[in-house]
Parts: structure tokens; sequence; C-alpha cells
């Protein structure tokens, strides 16, 4: 492909890149990653908070938006598509790793090797940084607590900005019931956290 | 009696363009009103704020460096294993229609 063809594919709306991909021009997938890697990362990221995993799971996401390009209807917004299909992948990784939590590992304490780690911060953080630090983790916390349903509204309006409508689409369920989950998810997030969180804070 | 927030649809639209300041001049005033009046409400409104903005006041978490080396590569692997895919259909086809 041509320089200037990429660079054209570059003023593409999400939309016309992704009729380029399904009409065979391999060049847009790189488009549509460049334009969604760290969205969905920043998405996805509030499930795995681990960022090797989470790199695995955008990755798999944008291979699927490959592999189900030729499923996808204009009717949609391409971005709504994708979260979908985001979401959809982190619940299944997020029930996975539910599961693999029931299962306790005791320390066995013959063998030297099976001890707790002890992690050693080099860096002293300051009065203000600690605590930023620290209310970063709480609310990152309170999110892991939240009821699915409530949390997904929350991270997708209030982390990912999106609208009511495109949330009721990637959710599948009803706008009302969206603006409901919103309002309920944030009061529980405040119930969690107490007052020990605050915007100023962060 | 306005006491609770989540059960009414109207309330929750309110409380939600509050939190998001999305509220005109009129219906701001209207819901300051409202907000003096009922401790359960003003509670519900604070509290969406202010999770709204610490939310939105979170830290951005991108991709490494790595990122597109490894998506690259992955993605290289996906068109081969496409091509093969397509290949082997082909092969089929013809092997059929030599029958």
């Amino acid at each position: 492909m041509k320089a200037s063809k990429v660079s054209d594919l570059r003023q593409m709306s999400d939309e016309d890149v992704m009729e380029q991909l399904q009409s065979g021009v391999v060049e847009a997938f790189d488009i549509i990653v460049q334009r969604y890697k760290d969205r969905l990362h920043n998405f996805l990221y509030r499930y795995t908070h681990n960022h090797e995993d989470c790199e695995d799971l955008v990755q798999e996401t944008f291979l699927r938006v490959y592999r189900s390009r030729q499923s996808y209807e204009r009717i949609a917004k391409l971005s709504t598509w994708m979260y979908t299909i985001a979401l959809n992948l982190a619940k299944s990784m997020y029930k996975k790793k539910q599961r693999m939590s029931l299962i306790s590992i005791h320390a066995d304490e013959s063998d030297p090797d099976d001890r707790e780690m002890q992690i050693t911060d080099t860096v002293i953080l300051q009065d203000d940084e600690l605590h930023l630090k620290m209310s970063v983790q709480e609310l990152e916390r309170a999110l892991q607590e939240l009821n699915e349903d409530f949390r997904e509204a929350v991270i997708l309006r209030d982390i990912q900005q999106l609208t009511y409508e495109e949330i009721a689409e990637i959710t599948d369920t009803a706008m009302g019931t969206v603006k409901s989950r919103i309002n309920r998810g944030r009061q529980q997030l405040q119930e969690i956290i107490g007052s020990y969180v605050n915007s100023e804070t962060i | 009696m306005l006491t609770k927030p989540e059960k009414s649809t109207l309330l929750t639209e309110f409380i939600l363009d509050y939190s998001e300041n999305k509220l005109t001049g009129p219906e701001l005033s209207a819901f300051k009103e409202l907000m003096n009046s009922s401790k359960v409400i003003c509670t519900a409104a604070v509290n969406g704020k202010n999770i709204r903005r610490a939310m939105a006041a979170l830290p951005k978490r991108k991709v490494s460096k790595r990122f597109d080396q490894k998506m690259a590569a992955k993605f290289a692997m996906e068109l081969e294993r496409e091509t093969a895919e397509n290949n082997a259909k082909r092969v089929g086809d013809r092997s059929i229609f030599t029958i």
C-alpha cells in the first residue's frame, strides 16, 4: 500500500476505515489499533488491574474485531461494537479469575522457598503523593467490589466518557436501566470508600 | 415523601445531571431547593458529583511501548493462519472438482 493511501485512511471516520478493512485493506487494521489501543487499555485495566493481562485482552479484542470484521454493520458505531467485544472478553476473564480465586493455596512451611514475599519499596513517598497513590488504589479497589452491572455502567460513563445511548447499546439494556445503574453504582462506590476518597484527593 | 432517589426516574435524571453539571440555571435552583428539603436527595446528589469527579480524575492507563510490536506479531500470525485456512479450502474445493 502506498503512503498516500495510509494517509487517506488516517483522515477517514472509524466506520469508513472499517469498511476498508472489510474490503481487504489490511492497513486499515493498524489505523483502528492506533485509534483504540489506549482507550481499550484504559477500559480493560479496570477489570484486570494488571498491565500485561490487560494488554493481552486488548490484543485479543483487536484480533476478534479482525476475525469478525464481516459481521460489523454500519448501523452501529465502530467504537460501540468494539467496546461490546471488549466487555464480553473482560466479563469472561473476570469470571475465570473469580473461579480461580476460590482455590486457596496454603503455604508449605517445610519448603523454604514457599514463604510470603517481602516487597521492599525503596522510594519513600511524600505525604501528598502517598495519599494520592492510596486514594487511587482505594477507588480502584472499591470499583472491584461493585456489583458487575453497576461497575460496567460507571466505568463506561465516568472513565470512558460514553453517552447513555452508547452504554445502553454496549450493555444491551434500556437507557433508563443504564441511568439507574450509574446512579446506584456511584452511590455504592461512595459508601464503600466512605469519606476517604474525594475528588480533591485525586 | 422523597426518600428513595433510586426509585424515581425523574429524580435519578436530576441527580445524574447535577453530578455532571448539566442542569440549566432554573433547573439547578429548583433542584437545590429540593436538596435543601431532603437530606437523602442532598447526600445522593453530592455523592454522585464526588464520585463522578474522582473517577474522571483517575490516571489514564496506556499501553506499553512494546504493545505495537506484540500486536504486529500477533496480527501477522493471524494473517498467516487465515491464508493457510483459505489455501486449505481452495485445495479442498479443487480436489472435489477433480473427482
